[in-house]
C-alpha cells in the first residue's frame, strides 16, 4: 500500500477533540465541537465511470455521501470538486454533471454551499461532504464484537460491471441497473442502522468486501467469517467475471488481502474475484449484535435497500484474519 | 500471431484477444500484457471459452498463450477438470531436508529449483511447522515458490504455525491454510508426499 507508506512518514497532530483521525483507515474524520455534536468531514472524487454526464454526477455524489453514512452521521452540507477540460468538453456536459450531483445532495437532505473547479486534461468530479454525529454514537471499523452478525446492504459486482461497460459488453438494461445501483444513497440503510444501534460499520468501496472486512477485523481485533454463498451479487457479475472483465483494482485487492485470508479449499476463483471486486458507491457493511439483527434486517427490507443479507459472523480468533467459507 | 497489449489496462487486452481469436478458426495467439491483472483476466476469458491457455512470465511483461480449436478431441469438461488437478499433494513440514540443517536448507532449495526446472510440479503444496519459514522470511527459496505458484500450483501455509512463529503478517506467497486443507488434501488427492 503505497499511500499507507507515504502517510507513515508524516507525523500528525493529536488533539483531544479529534475523535477519528487517519490511523484506523476509517471512512471520514470526526472532530468534537461540543459534548453533543461532532463534525464529520470527507471528500471523494473520481474520473467518469459511465458515459452519461448526469448519471456520472449522481454516482460521484452518492459515493461521496457514503462515508458520512458509514460513520453513523447525518450529512448537512456539500461542496463540488470539479476538474474539467474546458477546451475539449462543452459547458452542457459540466452542467449535467452538476445537476446530477445537486439532485443527490437534495435527496440526502443536505445543502450545496459552493465548490471549486480547476482546468484539467481529465474530467473528475466529486464532493466534499460535512455532517454531524453524536460523539457517543460514532460508528467506526473498531467496534465489531465476537458474536456479531455482518449485514451487507448492496450487492457486489459494480467494479466488474463497470469494466464490462468499458468493454462495450453491457446492454441498455444492464447499464441502467448498474447506474441506479451506484446512484442509490446509503441514506435509508444508515437511518435504520443508527435508529437501532449497531457496533461497527464501513462502506464498501475500492478495497472490495474483502479489503474493507479486513479493515474491520484489524481495527476491532477480531476474526471475520464470510459465507460466500450468502453474499448478494449483481446477477450478471459472475458471467462477466468469467469473461475476464475484472478491473485491475480487484486483482490487486485479492493479492493484498490473501495473506490474511483463510479460504476453504473448494472456493472457486470467480467467487474470489467477486468478494475482492473494487466497488464504486457500494453498500454498508454493518456489524450488529445478533439479538438486534432481525430488527435491522426487517428495517432494511422495509426501506427497500438494494440488498439486506447476513453475509458473515464475527469471531474472536484468529485475530485480523478473514475466513471464507 | 502476437497481440501486443502492453500499455493497456483492463479490459482492453481481453477485447484485443477476443478480436484476434474471432479471425481464426483454429490456432494459437500470444498476447503480451504488462500487468498481472490482465494476464489473470485472459486466463478467465480462455477458460470460459474452453480455449487452452498458459502464462509465461518474462522480465517485465506476461505472455499469455491461448489456443483455439485444437482441443476438440478432448471433451471440454475433462479438460477443465485437469487444470486444477488433484494428483499430487506435497506437504512440507520442515525448512530443512535431513539431519544436517545447513545442508538441509541447501537441499530444500535445490529440490524446489529442480522441480521448477523440470516442471515436475505438484498440484498443491502445504507448508507447516518450520516449513512456514519458506513462505514468509526465507529470501532464498521464496522467489522460487512464487514462480512455482505462477506456474499454477496452489500454495497454502498453516495459520496455526504462522501464529506460533509470530509470522502472521509475513506471509508472502499463497493463502493461509488450516488443518482442513490438510485433511481434505490427503483425502482428495491421488497421492500425498510428506517432507519432514
Amino acid at each position: 500500500m503505497d499511500l499507507t507508506e507515504i502517510l507513515n512518514c508524516l507525523t500528525f497532530d493529536k488533539h483531544p477533540d479529534l475523535l477519528v483521525g487517519i490511523e484506523t483507515s476509517d471512512d471520514a474524520g470526526v472532530y468534537r465541537l461540543t459534548p453533543e455534536i461532532a463534525l464529520i468531514q470527507t471528500l471523494d472524487f473520481f474520473t467518469p465511470i459511465v458515459n452519461d454526464p448526469y448519471d456520472f454526477g449522481r454516482i460521484a455524489a452518492t459515493n461521496a455521501f457514503s462515508d458520512v453514512y458509514a460513520m453513523g452521521g447525518k450529512p448537512l452540507t456539500a461542496m463540488n470538486i470539479v476538474c474539467f477540460p474546458i477546451k475539449e468538453l462543452d459547458k452542457d456536459t459540466l452542467r449535467a454533471i452538476l445537476q446530477g450531483g445537486l439532485e443527490v445532495i437534495h435527496k440526502a437532505g443536505a445543502v450545496m454551499v459552493g465548490g471549486h473547479s480547476v482546468e484539467d486534461r481529465e474530467l473528475k468530479y466529486g464532493l466534499s461532504v460535512t455532517g454531524i454525529v453524536h460523539p457517543d454514537k460514532i460508528l467506526t471499523n473498531a467496534g465489531a464484537k465476537p458474536g456479531d452478525l455482518l449485514i451487507l446492504t448492496k450487492p457486489l459486482g459494480t467494479g466488474i460491471l463497470s469494466t464490462a461497460l468499458k468493454g462495450g459488453k453491457l446492454n441498455e438494461k444492464q447499464t441502467c441497473n448498474l447506474t441506479e445501483l451506484m446512484a442509490t444513497l446509503n441514506k435509508d440503510a444508515a437511518e435504520v442502522m443508527t435508529d437501532i444501534g449497531v457496533n461497527a460499520c464501513t462502506d464498501i468501496t475500492g478495497f472490495g468486501l474483502l479489503g474493507h472486512a479486513l479493515e474491520i477485523a484489524k481495527a476491532s481485533n477480531v476474526s471475520i467469517r464470510i459465507y460466500s454463498d450468502k453474499v448478494p451479487v449483481i446477477s450478471d457479475a459472475i458471467e462477466f467475471a468469467s469473461m475476464g472483465m475484472i478491473p485491475e483494482g480487484s486483482h490487486l485487492n485479492q493479492k493484498f488481502c490473501r495473506q490474511y485470508l483463510d479460504i476453504s479449499p473448494e472456493l472457486d476463483p470467480i467467487t474470489g474475484d467477486i468478494l475482492a471486486d473494487a466497488q464504486t458507491s457500494g453498500g454498508l457493511l454493518i456489524s450488529v449484535p445478533e439479538e438486534k439483527s432481525k430488527q435491522l434486517l426487517n428495517g432494511l427490507i422495509e426501506r427497500k435497500t438494494p440488498a439486506a443479507k447476513v453475509i458473515g459472523e464475527v469471531f474472536s480468533e484468529p485475530k485480523g484474519v478473514i475466513q471464507i467459507r | 500471431m502476437i497481440v501486443d497489449a502492453r500499455g493497456y489496462g483492463c479490459p482492453k487486452p481481453v477485447l484485443m484477444a477476443e478480436e484476434a481469436l474471432s479471425k481464426i478458426t483454429e490456432g494459437g495467439i500470444e498476447i503480451l500484457v504488462d500487468n498481472e491483472a490482465s494476464a489473470n483476466n485472459l486466463k478467465r476469458f480462455a477458460a470460459k471459452n474452453n480455449f487452452y491457455s498458459d502464462v509465461i512470465k518474462e522480465e517485465n511483461f506476461w505472455c499469455v498463450r491461448i489456443v483455439k480449436g485444437y482441443v476438440c478431441e478432448i471433451p471440454a469438461e475433462e479438460y477443465k477438470e485437469k487444470k486444477p488437478g488433484k494428483d499430487l499433494f506435497l506437504v512440507i513440514a520442515t525448512d530443512t531436508i535431513g539431519k544436517e540443517e545447513e545442508l538441509g536448507r541447501i537441499l530444500m532449495k535445490a529440490y524446489f529449483e529442480t522441480m521448477k526446472a523440470y516442471k515436475e510440479l505438484p498440484d498443491a503444496i502445504f507448508f507447516l511447522n518450520t516449513g512456514v519459514k519458506i513462505t514468509t522470511v526465507d529470501n532464498e527459496i521464496l522467489p522460487i515458490i512464487k514462480e512455482i505458484e505462477e506456474m499454477g500450483v496452489e500454495i497454502f501455509t498453516c495459520g496455526t504455525c504462522l501464529k506460533f512463529f509470530n509470522l502472521e503478517s509475513e506471509l508472502k506467497v499463497g493463502f493461509r491454510g488450516t488443518t482442513n486443507h490438510l485433511v481434505e488434501g490427503i483425502k482428495e488427492f491421488k497421492k500425498t508426499v510428506w517432507v519432514g
